[in-house]
């Protein structure tokens, strides 16, 4: 044997899965007989010996037991948009909703008065709307209603502005939901692909000029909810609110994308999905998806 | 392949495409049983990817909510690992990608701590590979774990990653040459080895 073939005929072996040593030593014949004449083949068996050892000696990591309900409710998630996305608006029976509290949503967005807002009025009206779905939600989800809650739906954010959201998502990757600097006006009247409360990681979200109006829309979730106003790793939200309008990955062959689809996200519940898609056509001025 | 492996592999694919079935019927029950099935194959393919426990987790969870979303679009003469493991390859290879130039904050730095052993901190030859399988390039790792842990054919392999038999193998024949000098460089090999010492 020549020195050339031996690393091919130890990687032939390998390819077969057949064991390269047996007591001890290498076990083919041919390739034994060189490496104990030529110390460098015997150095290459060597570590091919060293890395097999170590691939064995792997050891199994198992996987978070929770992490199947993790998938099944985001699966679970996925379904429910997809189809309030096919839902008849005109026909379809929607969920009561006993609004509160929602006074404390002024709808602080002026007329644009043309067919186009800016960005920072949209983002703002996508979170004072955000704010609003949230407590829709809490109050369809059967919590007692405090003293001083409002009884009346606040207006939706001015005509003019209607509910176009921010498309910002700049990276291809969805993971990442990069947010850009400067949010990108769409035009208005935008049909809101969904309106969903999520968590999200806080640290994906870091664009300066929104995260005033995340943490706003947190924290009022957050005290509505009587969850801790202490943040932690995670931030609740509305995906559309944020601007989480995701665009097609072209190197993505697997995912069609015909709907918005969260990625890394934990929905607050199905039932709060449900109302916050419910909420659109509540809302004065706000458009549900399929019109 | 034996007759009785034949069988059973097509008994397992029988079973597959029924609960694929199930699943584009839209029944959680066949969605929970394919996430339990196939969920610690492609977490053990994250897992060695990404070095992380907590992102191959994510990975994990991204693949099989895009899985289960895109049902309809697997072939069902084909295999189904191999169109499995092509999208958890892919979200690993974006996770990998996106990690590179997304920004971190020193504070959230500080905050996840990696389980990865720091390289002063290995102790066992099984952690010198994984330190290893960390630096080489990406395609070379998923096809040296495809091949070596999770035991499928170069065929499957070609599957998974797109690509000829020829090029899988290329892969793998470079990713053992690479962990091989890595593993040389640390002074790990001799060191662990017994056996061609004894030629």
């Amino acid at each position: 044997m020549q020195c050339e073939e031996f690393e091919s005929r130890l990687n032939d072996l390998l390819d077969e899965r057949c064991p390269l040593f047996a007591d001890g030593a290498l076990a083919d014949t041919a390739l034994a007989d060189h490496a104990a004449v030529c110390s460098a083949c015997a150095s290459i068996a060597r570590g091919y010996e060293t890395l097999s050892e170590g691939v064995s000696s792997w050891e199994r990591v198992e996987v978070s037991a929770d992490l199947t309900s993790r998938v099944i409710t985001q699966w679970e998630l996925a379904k429910a948009q997809s189809l309030a996305s096919a839902t008849d608006w005109d026909s379809a029976e929607l969920p009561a909703l006993r609004p509160v509290g929602v006074q404390r949503v002024v709808p602080a967005v002026a007329a644009s008065g043309g067919r186009w807002a800016t960005s920072r009025e949209l983002a703002l009206a996508g979170a004072l709307l955000a704010t609003a779905a949230a407590l829709l939600v809490i109050s369809g989800v059967g919590r007692t209603q405090h003293a001083n809650d409002a009884t009346t739906v606040a207006t939706a954010p001015a005509v003019g502005v209607g509910p176009g959201f921010v498309a910002v998502d700049t990276a291809q990757e969805s993971s990442t939901k990069t947010l850009a600097a400067a949010p990108v006006a769409v035009p208005v009247g935008r049909p809101v692909p969904q309106f969903t409360l999520t968590t999200l990681p806080i640290v994906e979200q870091m664009t300066e000029s929104y995260r005033p109006l995340l943490e706003e829309t947190d924290r009022t979730v957050r005290k509505s909810l009587g969850l801790p106003l202490t943040s932690d790793s995670q931030m609740i939200t509305s995906a559309a609110a944020m601007g989480l309008v995701t665009q097609p990955d072209p190197e993505d062959s697997e995912s069609s994308w015909d709907s918005l689809m969260p990625d890394q996200v934990v929905p607050v519940t199905n039932s709060a999905v449900r109302s916050v898609v419910a909420l659109l056509r509540v809302l004065p001025g706000v458009e549900p998806v399929n019109q | 392949m034996p007759a009785e492996h034949h069988a059973e592999h097509d008994d397992r694919a029988e079973r597959i495409r029924a609960i694929v079935a199930r699943c584009l019927a839209g029944e959680t029950a066949a969605a929970t049983e394919l996430v339990d099935t196939f969920r610690q194959q492609v977490f053990g393919l994250a897992y060695r990817m990404l070095g992380h426990r907590e992102d191959a987790e994510d990975v994990t969870q991204e693949t099989f909510v895009r899985a289960l979303r895109s049902l309809r679009s697997w072939d069902e003469s084909r295999d189904f690992i191999p169109w499995l493991l092509a999208i958890a390859g892919n979200r690993c290879r974006t996770f990998l990608a996106s990690k590179s130039r997304r920004p971190r904050f020193a504070s959230e730095c500080d905050q996840l701590p990696d389980p990865a052993p720091s390289p002063a901190a290995i102790r066992t030859l099984a952690e010198e590979v994984e330190l290893a399988l960390r630096g080489i390039r990406v395609e070379y790792r998923q096809a040296f774990v495809l091949f070596h842990e999770q035991e499928l054919s170069y065929s499957e392999i070609a599957q998974a990653l797109g690509c000829p038999v020829g090029t899988v193998k290329t892969w793998v024949h470079r990713a053992r040459r690479e962990l091989i000098e890595r593993l040389r460089a640390r002074d790990v090999v001799g060191e662990h080895s017994s056996a061609v010492r004894r030629i």
